[in-house]
């Protein structure tokens, strides 16, 4: 039996239906990621498990029992919020006690208990601070603590990592990740970055207009897209996908039959330069030097847009002529609905 | 750090010039009435006025004798406490559901409630002096603690939903899912973080209902008369007493003066509260 369960849950802002019926179960222990672009309902859902949006239709089950109308204060979860959300005016050591002190736990408990999760996560010498006088980057941690010490049923994190610079954010996501593998706690992770859901998750939910388009593992989805939405929204640069009609005859001979005036679907790195005179003539658009890898964006005659990842670097300038190599054996077909009809074998 | 001598543009200097007249032309009247309620009524009417002169407490003294100014003062202080508190405790809760709770009309109900600062007061004397009769409440402290209750709660929801509105909504919604009831969340995270705010939202209501004079006048007399109806009584038809209504208008704002004085300091704290702590 799922230990968090989902079943048919609505939300409407007035008139509209902005979650339309998410159906989810979640396992102990599992790190799950709600992903998708803005204005998917990412939020809304996590808000509506959190308690702090009244849920209009379904049902919400932890550990059997239905929490669909509880107040979030009775709801035994915990949340890290984007901005953070500390008291500014209680120390480091007040805001990570606040919960267990609302919850009549013995004082010596508390202390030994937040002393702990202040060594985990580094604040040992914050504790008399108070936010104002932390970092951004310590203030997420404090965060983080506060939730870790109530040792709750789930942690929901609501993009956490937004509010840092690059380098923080990758630091902090790899501490996410270690922490998430010391606790063993069941976990929901918001983010509009796929980069952050791809090294996250034991599974990820990839949301679009409030409904769920596919859920799986990372590879699963990267390898297995359902349709062209989720094709493209993983993995970056995105997936080439050009219509079957602008590209040569030869491409187009190797579609499945369902994939008939739909597209084809490449990943970047499933695109290669070559010398052979039988590539596909193209023009350099853009050249994007990485060090580690170099993205070369190309233009067909026809006018597909291709995207090439190689090791290698090139000494391409914008609008030399080259040849492109299409490595058909990692294509994904896409029908005229975007539904894909054949992915990597 | 080093300090570097103020360097003075001419732009400073006459800014400075300009606080400093504008402020005196201000402070003049009332520095005028304080000098006058030391004076003998003669010397009050002098021409020209008198600057140097041998101050003399007589006029209290007889204020004092004539009208009992702590029954006033009382009242003063009962009705104005009380519709602090009164007002206080309506406002918060309507400012915490618009503030953090908004609907589609909220910004429609703020401006329907300061648009009734907009009616002048005499254009309700008639229904509520009517109303005050009927229930007996005439001459009574408690039909002019309402009264000053409802005249003030369009700004105190006011200024309270603003004070609110610069809290994070997600603060609060932390405070519930770290187990917080509605009240815990309320005394434990709002209060702190808005007693800037409270405070001087409470602040102006207490002054704004001691100042009051219209209401006070007309719903009352020696029973639950307020000190504006105590410096009344010196512009009476027996003529003008300068001296004494000057002494009469001293003794009703000083504590008002000494209050706000105090609690400005207290209010700059409470202000910077948490920022640095």
């Amino acid at each position: 039996m799922a230990y968090l369960e989902l079943k048919g849950i609505e939300k409407f802002f007035g008139t509209h239906r902005a979650i339309k019926g998410i159906d989810l179960e979640i396992q102990p222990g599992e790190f799950v990621v709600f992903v998708g672009p803005s204005g998917c309902g990412k939020s809304t859902l996590l808000r509506l498990i959190a308690g702090l949006e009244h849920i209009d239709g379904g049902q919400l089950n932890l550990d059997g029992r239905d929490i669909t109308a509880l107040p979030s204060s009775k709801r035994d979860l915990a949340m890290v919020f984007q901005s953070y959300a500390l008291y500014p005016h209680m120390t480091v050591y007040e805001n990570m006690s606040f919960a267990l002190k609302l919850a009549g736990e013995r004082k010596e408990v508390i202390s030994e208990k937040v002393r702990r999760a202040a060594d985990i996560l580094n604040l040992t010498d914050y504790l008399e601070r108070t936010p104002g006088a932390l970092s951004g980057g310590q203030r997420q941690r404090v965060a983080i603590g506060r939730a870790i010490v109530r040792a709750p049923k789930v942690f929901l994190f609501d993009e956490p990592l937004s509010n840092l610079d690059a380098a923080l954010r990758g630091q902090t996501r790899v501490e996410i990740a270690q922490l998430h593998r010391d606790l063993g706690a069941t976990t929901i992770y918001v983010t509009h970055d796929q980069v952050e859901a791809m090294t996250l998750a034991d599974r990820v939910v990839v949301l679009r207009d409030g409904l769920i388009e596919q859920v799986g593992s990372p590879l699963d989805l990267y390898d297995r897209p359902v349709n062209q939405f989720v094709a493209q929204f993983i993995g970056t640069p995105q997936m080439n996908v050009a219509l079957l009609s602008t590209l040569p005859a030869v491409v187009q001979a190797a579609a499945p039959a369902s994939a008939k005036g739909g597209s084809l679907g490449l990943r970047p790195e499933s695109v290669h330069i070559t010398t052979d005179a039988d590539g596909i003539a193209a023009k350099v658009v853009l050249v994007e030097a990485l060090g580690a890898e170099t993205l070369i964006y190309a233009q067909t005659p026809e006018g597909a847009q291709v995207v090439v990842r190689q090791a290698q670097r090139a000494l391409f300038r914008v609008g030399d002529a080259v040849r492109l190599q299409f490595d058909l054996s990692q294509a994904h077909w896409f029908d005229t609905e975007g539904r894909t009809v054949q992915n990597v074998a | 750090m080093r300090h570097h001598r103020p360097i003075y543009t001419p732009a400073m200097l006459l800014r400075t010039f300009v606080a400093w007249a504008v402020t005196l032309f201000l402070f003049f009247p009332l520095g005028w009435m304080a000098l006058t309620a030391f004076k003998t009524e003669l010397q009050a009417i002098a021409v020209p006025p008198l600057m140097l002169f041998e101050p003399t407490l007589e006029n209290f003294a007889i204020v004092q004798e004539r009208s009992d100014y702590m029954h006033y003062a009382l009242n003063s202080l009962i009705t104005s406490v009380s519709a602090t508190i009164l007002g206080l405790a309506l406002a918060a809760p309507a400012a915490y559901a618009m503030a953090f709770y908004p609907s589609k009309a909220t910004k429609d109900v703020l401006l329907w409630m300061l648009s009734t600062k907009m009616m002048p007061a005499v254009g309700a004397l008639m229904p509520i002096y009517v109303l005050s009769q009927a229930a007996g409440l005439l001459d009574s402290l408690f039909a002019l603690t309402v009264i000053f209750t409802l005249s003030n709660l369009p700004i105190m929801v006011w200024m309270l939903y603003a004070g609110f509105k610069d809290i994070p909504k997600e603060i609060l919604d932390a405070a519930r899912m770290d187990g917080a009831s509605l009240w815990q969340e309320a005394r434990l995270v709002l209060l702190p973080l808005a007693m800037g705010g409270i405070a001087s939202t409470g602040l102006l209501c207490l002054v704004l209902s001691w100042n009051e004079a219209f209401w006070s006048l007309t719903l009352t007399a020696a029973k639950a008369g307020t000190l504006a109806a105590l410096i009344a009584q010196y512009s009476s038809p027996e003529g003008l007493f300068w001296a004494k209504l000057s002494a009469a208008s001293l003794l009703a704002i000083a504590p008002i003066v000494v209050f706000g004085w105090f609690s400005q300091k207290q209010l700059v704290q409470g202000l910077t509260f948490g920022a640095v702590k």
